[in-house]
C-alpha cells in the first residue's frame, strides 16, 4: 500500500472510527458466551414428525385442563383428552423432566395445554453449582463452558436441552398460546438448545426472561415453527453460531433488542458474489413487532429472510458488523425478499429517559408495552445495515417510516476488534436495494417514507433502485437489471464528514447511565439541537463573518464581489436550512453548495488582481464546492477515495484563516487595485497548510502565521503544486499585515 | 492487544475505547444494555381452596397484598358503571394466561355469586339486562392473578361488593342510588372488603317543581367527614351536581334519586341542577 493510500486510509479510519456507528464505549461488557465455532455444515434442516409423541408433559389439574381445551375443535379436543389420560398415567409434569428422559435421537415430546413454570428449575443454584469456576460477565452471571452447562443446567436456563439430537418439542393446543412457558424474569433463558442438532420447536409460547426466550446455540439443523416469544430483555429468538435453520410462522414482540436474531449464522458464503449455493438460515412467515428492532443480524450471514412482517418496532430490521465476538464478521449475504416492513416508528428511548428501564426487568412493564432499547439505533428506519456486504434487498414493501426506508453505513474493522489495516474499510460493499415497493403498502396505497435512503457514502458496489424517493445523498448509484450492475457507482474509504460526526455523537448512548446524546435526532433532538444543524450554523457564522468582513474591507468597490458575497449569504442560509431534518434529503443542501461554490468562484475572481494567492485558493475552494454539489446532486464521482466534502472542509479551514487575515490587515482597502501580487505561493497554502489548519481553531497567532508565513513554509517545503498564476514575484499587497514576516521575498522561488 | 498493530496513537486510543473483543469468549449480544437482573421470590402460595369456578386461591401476606374497592354508579342510559379502585395491584390483560406475578392480574365480576365477566380495567359497564330479576342484587369483584388463581389473604379471596337494585319498569330505573364505595376504608391489612352502603349521617330531602325548590335554598352546615345523602325529587329529568366535590347523579322525572358522599373537604359548596340551573342548597363543611 502506498503511503498516500495509507494516509487516506488512516484518515478515513480515524473518522469512520468517530462514527462508532452502533457501537459505543462499553462494548467490552457485551453479553458473553463461551467460545463457539460454526457447525461443520454437515447437518440438515429437520422435518416435522407427525406420529405419536414419545414423551408427554402435562399438569395434573383436570379441571384446569378441561377449561383450556373446552373450545377446541372436537377432534383436537378428543386427541388432547386422550393424551391427557396417557400423560396422567405415564407422563411428566415439567418439560425438563421429559427432556431429561430423552435417551435417543429422534424422540418427540408433546406438551399439553397449560402453563409451565418449571418450578424445579427455578431455585438459585446451590452446592457445587453455586461454586462453579468460570469467568463472570459484567452482569455477574457466569460464562459457562458446555460441560458446566451440563453440570448445572438451571443456573441460567429454565429448560436446558443439551446435546440431544433430532428432538422435537411441540405443543398440542389449538394455538401457540395454549402452551405457555413462563420464566417470570427469573432466568436468562427460558429454553436453551445447546449443541442439539436437528431440534424442532413447534406450537408454544415462551416468555419473560432476562435474555432470550428461545436460544439455539451451535446447532446444525433447527426449526422454529409457530412459536411465540415475548417480553425479554434482549431477544425473543436467538439462534447463534448455527446452520441449517428454519424459522417459520413465528411471532415475537416486546424485546429490548430484537424479536428475531440469527446472530452469527453460519458464514457459508464468505468470498462469494451474489450467487450462492444455499443459505444457512431461512426465516419466513414470521411477524416481529414492538421491539427495538424486528430482526437483528450481527454477523447475520447468509440468512434468507422472506415473506415476513416487521412492523411497529423502532427499526424493522438491522444487520451489522459493529460488535466484537461474533463469529463470521463482517456480516454478509443476507437476502431480504417480499417482506412487509412498515411503520417502524416506535420511540422507546423515552422509557430510558424516564427511568423505567433502570428498574429490574420484572418491574419495567414489558407486558404493558415498555421496551428498553439495548443499543443506539436510528428509530423510524426500515432496514438498517451498519457494516454489511453482499446483502440483497429486493422486492420488499417498505413504507410508513418517519426516518428512512434504507439506512446504510460502514463500520471500520477495529470496532469489531480487528486491527489489520487491510480490513478497516472492508464493510459496506455490494449491498443491492432493487425492485422494492417504497412508500406503498401491499394494497398499493401511498404510505410514503419520509426519506427512502440514508447513506454515509462509504463503500463500493452499493446500488439503489431508480425510483428511490428523497435520499441523503440526493444522488445514488443506481442498480442495473442484473445483480452486480451498478451505474454511477463510487468506492470511498470514508463517509461524509458531517454524517460521521453525527454517528459519533449518536453512538454515545448508554441505557444504564440513562445517557441519551443531546445532539442526536435518534433521541428526539430537533432543530438547533441537532449536531448537523449546529455544525452548519457554526460554519455559516464563521464563513459569513469572514466573507462579509473581507468584502467590506477589501472588495467593496467590486460589484462582482458584492454579488458573490450576497450569493454566499444565501448559500450559507440554505446550508443551515438544508441541514434540518425536513430538507436534508432534498436538493437544498446541494443548492446551498452550488451557491457557496459560486460565491467563492466569483470572490476568487474579484480577489485575483489584489491577492492572487488567496484568490487562487478561493477559486480552488469554489471549484471543490461546486464539485461537491455535483457529487451530491447529480452523480457521485467515481474513483476518488474521499468525497469532495473532505478536501473542501480542509481547504475551507485554511481559507477562513487566510481570508480573516487578509480582511483584518491594516493596510486598508485595496479594491481592484493594480495587480501587485502577494507573497505566499498558493501552492503552499494548498499543499502544506491543511495539516496545520485542520487541527487548529482559528486563532490570531496561528492564523497570522499560517497566512503570512505561507511563503516561507512553501519555500522551505519546496511544494510547488500551486495553480499556474502562483508566485508572481512582487511585493506583498497590504504591507504590514503580517507582523514578524517579510513575505514576498522568498516566495518567488516556489514557482 | 487489539491495538498492537494499530499505527497511530489516536487510532490506538479509539481502539481501546471501543473495547474490542479480541479473542476471548463469543458474544451473542450487543452492548451491555440494561441490567439483566433476574427476579427472585414467589407470588404467594397456592391453597387447596378453590373458588366457585374451581380456580385455586393464592395466598399472599397481608402486607402489600392487593386490595379492591367497588362503587356502582347508575348510568344515565342503562344499568350501572362499576368503578374498581385497586391498591397494590394493576390490571395486566396483556399477560393473562401467564404465570402469577405479585400484584398483577384481572378481576372477576360476580352477580349474586355467579361469575358474569372478567374485568381488565378500573371501569366496567353492567347493563341492566345483566340482572335477571328486579330487586336488590349483590355485585362482587374479586382479584385474580394472570394464571387465574384468586389472590387471597388469610384464606379469603380479595374482593369487594356493592348492591344495586333493579327496577321493574321497562327500562331499568329505580335504584337505591350510587354508592361511592366503602368509605370506611379497605379491610385492614388488605383483607377483603365487603362494603355495605354506610348509613348517611345526614339526609337532605329536596323537591324540585318547575323552578321552585322545596325547602327553599339555604345553607346546610355539616361536620367534615360526615356522610351526606341528598335525596332529590325533580318533576323533570335533570342532573344533580355537587360543586367542589364534582359529584353528579341523574334525576329521573318524578322519582327520587339519592346522591351519597362523604364531605371530606371543608368549604362552601353549591348543590344545583344542571338542566334547570337551580341552586338547591349550599353545603358548608367545617
Amino acid at each position: 500500500m502506498s503511503w498516500t493510500r495509507r494516509l487516506v486510509l488512516a484518515l478515513s479510519v480515524l473518522l469512520a472510527a468517530l462514527a462508532g456507528t452502533l457501537a459505543a464505549a462499553p462494548l467490552a461488557q457485551a453479553h458473553e458466551e463461551r467460545p463457539v465455532d460454526f457447525p461443520d455444515g454437515s447437518g440438515r434442516v429437520p422435518t416435522l414428525r407427525t406420529g405419536e409423541p414419545d414423551l408427554l408433559v402435562c399438569k395434573s389439574d383436570r379441571a384446569d385442563f378441561e377449561r383450556r381445551i373446552a373450545a377446541f375443535p372436537a377432534a383436537l379436543r378428543t386427541r388432547n383428552l386422550n393424551l391427557f389420560a396417557r400423560c396422567l398415567a405415564g407422563g411428566h409434569r415439567h418439560i425438563q423432566q421429559a427432556v431429561d428422559a430423552v435417551d435417543r435421537p429422534g424422540m418427540t415430546i408433546a406438551i399439553l395445554p397449560g402453563l409451565y413454570e418449571e418450578e424445579p428449575s427455578l431455585p438459585p443454584p446451590t452446592g457445587a453449582c453455586a461454586r462453579l469456576k468460570a469467568p463472570r460477565s459484567a452482569f455477574g452471571y457466569q460464562v459457562l463452558s458446555y460441560a458446566q452447562q451440563k453440570q448445572c443446567p438451571h443456573n441460567q436456563n429454565l429448560v436446558a436441552i443439551l446435546g440431544k439430537k433430532d428432538l422435537q418439542i411441540e405443543g398440542t393446543g389449538a394455538a401457540r398460546t395454549d402452551v405457555v412457558i413462563d420464566a417470570k424474569y427469573q432466568k436468562l433463558n427460558a429454553i436453551r438448545a445447546d449443541e442439539s442438532d436437528g431440534v424442532y420447536f413447534r406450537n408454544f409460547t415462551a416468555q419473560r426472561t432476562t435474555f432470550n426466550s428461545l436460544y439455539v446455540l451451535a446447532g446444525d439443523g433447527f426449526v422454529i415453527d409457530n412459536v411465540l416469544t415475548r417480553w425479554n430483555d434482549e431477544y425473543g429468538f436467538l439462534t447463534f453460531a448455527s446452520d441449517h435453520g428454519l424459522y417459520k410462522n413465528c411471532e415475537s414482540y416486546g424485546n429490548g433488542d430484537s424479536g428475531i436474531y440469527p446472530g452469527s449464522a453460519s458464514d457459508i458464503n464468505n468470498g462469494r458474489g451474489y450467487d450462492v449455493p444455499r443459505y444457512s438460515i431461512e426465516i419466513t412467515g414470521c411477524r416481529s413487532h414492538h421491539n427495538m428492532v424486528g430482526y437483528s443480524g450481527t454477523a447475520g450471514d447468509s440468512v434468507w429472510v422472506h415473506d415476513n412482517e416487521f412492523d411497529h418496532n423502532m427499526g424493522g430490521a438491522s444487520m451489522d458488523s459493529a460488535f466484537p465476538g461474533h463469529p463470521g464478521l463482517p456480516q454478509n449475504h443476507a437476502r431480504f425478499e417480499r417482506n412487509d416492513i412498515h411503520d417502524n416508528n416506535e420511540d422507546y428511548y423515552r422509557h430510558v429517559a424516564d427511568g423505567t428501564c433502570a428498574k429490574p426487568p420484572v418491574e419495567r412493564g414489558y407486558e404493558q408495552g415498555v421496551v428498553c432499547p439495548q443499543i443506539s439505533m436510528p428509530p423510524g428506519s426500515g432496514i438498517i445495515t451498519a457494516g454489511g456486504n453482499w446483502n440483497l434487498y429486493e422486492n420488499n414493501w417498505i413504507y410508513g417510516h418517519k426516518r428512512t426506508a434504507f439506512y446504510l453505513n460502514a463500520v471500520p474493522a477495529f470496532i469489531r476488534g480487528e486491527s489489520a489495516w487491510s480490513k478497516q474499510a472492508d464493510t459496506s460493499h455490494h449491498n443491492r436495494y432493487a425492485g422494492n415497493h417504497l412508500g406503498v403498502d401491499r394494497a398499493g396505497a401511498s404510505r410514503p417514507n419520509r426519506t427512502d435512503v440514508w447513506w454515509d457514502g462509504q463503500g463500493g458496489g452499493n446500488c439503489w433502485q431508480s425510483d428511490t424517493g428523497p435520499s441523503s445523498p440526493r444522488t445514488l448509484p443506481e442498480c442495473g437489471a442484473r445483480r452486480g450492475d451498478v451505474s454511477g457507482g463510487s468506492d470511498r474509504l470514508a463517509g461524509e464528514p458531517v454524517k460521521l460526526v453525527q454517528l459519533l455523537v449518536c453512538a454515545d448512548y448508554n441505557v444504564q447511565e440513562r445517557r441519551l446524546p443531546a445532539g442526536c435526532d435518534w433521541y428526539g433532538a430537533r432543530g438547533l439541537a441537532r449536531v448537523e444543524t449546529q455544525i452548519a450554523l457554526g460554519t455559516a457564522l464563521v464563513l459569513g463573518l469572514v466573507g462579509a468582513t473581507l468584502w467590506r474591507r477589501r472588495l467593496r468597490a467590486s460589484r462582482l464581489a458584492a454579488v458573490s458575497t450576497a450569493l454566499g449569504a444565501v448559500g450559507l442560509t440554505l446550508d443551515v436550512a438544508g441541514s434540518t431534518l425536513p430538507l436534508t434529503a432534498g436538493y437544498v443542501p446541494a443548492l446551498a453548495l452550488l451557491l457557496l461554490g459560486a460565491w467563492w468562484t466569483a470572490l476568487g475572481l474579484a480577489l485575483r488582481p489584489a491577492r492572487p494567492a488567496l484568490a487562487w485558493t478561493t477559486l480552488a475552494l469554489g471549484a471543490l464546492t461546486l464539485l461537491d454539489a455535483f457529487d451530491k446532486a447529480v452523480l457521485m464521482i467515481p474513483w476518488i477515495p474521499l468525497s469532495p466534502a473532505w478536501l473542501r472542509g480542509l481547504l475551507a479551514a485554511v481559507w477562513v484563516l487566510w481570508a480573516a487575515i487578509a480582511a483584518a490587515g491594516t493596510g486598508g482597502a485595496a479594491p481592484a487595485g493594480p495587480p501587485r501580487g502577494v507573497g505566499p505561493g498558493p501552492g503552499a497554502a494548498m499543499g502544506a497548510e491543511p495539516g496545520a489548519a485542520a487541527g487548529d481553531g482559528p486563532g490570531a497567532g496561528s492564523g497570522a502565521e499560517a497566512g503570512a508565513g505561507a511563503g516561507r513554509v512553501s519555500a522551505a517545503d519546496g511544494t510547488a503544486g500551486g495553480p499556474p498564476a502562483a508566485g508572481r514575484p512582487t511585493g506583498d499587497g497590504p504591507s504590514g499585515g503580517t507582523p514578524g514576516s517579510t513575505p514576498g521575498d522568498t516566495s518567488g522561488a516556489t514557482s | 492487544m487489539c491495538a498492537r498493530r494499530a499505527a497511530g496513537l489516536v487510532l490506538a486510543v479509539l481502539v481501546v475505547l471501543a473495547g474490542a473483543g479480541c479473542g476471548g469468549p463469543a458474544s451473542t449480544h450487543h452492548k451491555p444494555g440494561t441490567s439483566h437482573q433476574e427476579a427472585t421470590g414467589t407470588a404467594g402460595a397456592l391453597l387447596d381452596a378453590r373458588d366457585e369456578s374451581g380456580h385455586r386461591l393464592r395466598e399472599v401476606a397481608a402486607g402489600g397484598a392487593p386490595r379492591v374497592e367497588l362503587s356502582a354508579r347508575p348510568d344515565s342510559e342503562d344499568g350501572w358503571n362499576l368503578h374498581l379502585t385497586v391498591a397494590h395491584f394493576r390490571f395486566t390483560p396483556e399477560s393473562t394466561g401467564g404465570a402469577a406475578l405479585p400484584g398483577r392480574g384481572h378481576a372477576h365480576l360476580l352477580v349474586d355469586g355467579r361469575k358474569t365477566a372478567r374485568i381488565y380495567g378500573p371501569w366496567h359497564h353492567l347493563p341492566a339486562t345483566a340482572l335477571a330479576t328486579p330487586g336488590r342484587h349483590t355485585l362482587t369483584v374479586r382479584l385474580y392473578a394472570d394464571d387465574h388463581t384468586a389472590w387471597a389473604v388469610a384464606g379469603r379471596p380479595v374482593e369487594a361488593t356493592a348492591t344495586v337494585t333493579k327496577g321493574d319498569g321497562p327500562q331499568d330505573a329505580p335504584h337505591d342510588g350510587p354508592h361511592d364505595g366503602p368509605h370506611d376504608g379497605p379491610g385492614k391489612n388488605g383483607e377483603a372488603t365487603h362494603p355495605q352502603p354506610p348509613a348517611a349521617d345526614r339526609t337532605v330531602e329536596i323537591t324540585v317543581t318547575g323552578s321552585t325548590v322545596e325547602p327553599a335554598p339555604s345553607r346546610i352546615e355539616v361536620e367534615r367527614g360526615a356522610r351526606i345523602a341528598l335525596r332529590v325529587t325533580s318533576d323533570r329529568a335533570d342532573t344533580l351536581h355537587v360543586h367542589g366535590y364534582d359529584r353528579t347523579t341523574p334525576l329521573p322525572a318524578g322519582r327520587p334519586a339519592t346522591l351519597t358522599f362523604t364531605a371530606d373537604r371543608t368549604g362552601l359548596f353549591e348543590v344545583e341542577t344542571h338542566g334547570s340551573g337551580l341552586v338547591l342548597t349550599q353545603l358548608v363543611v367545617r
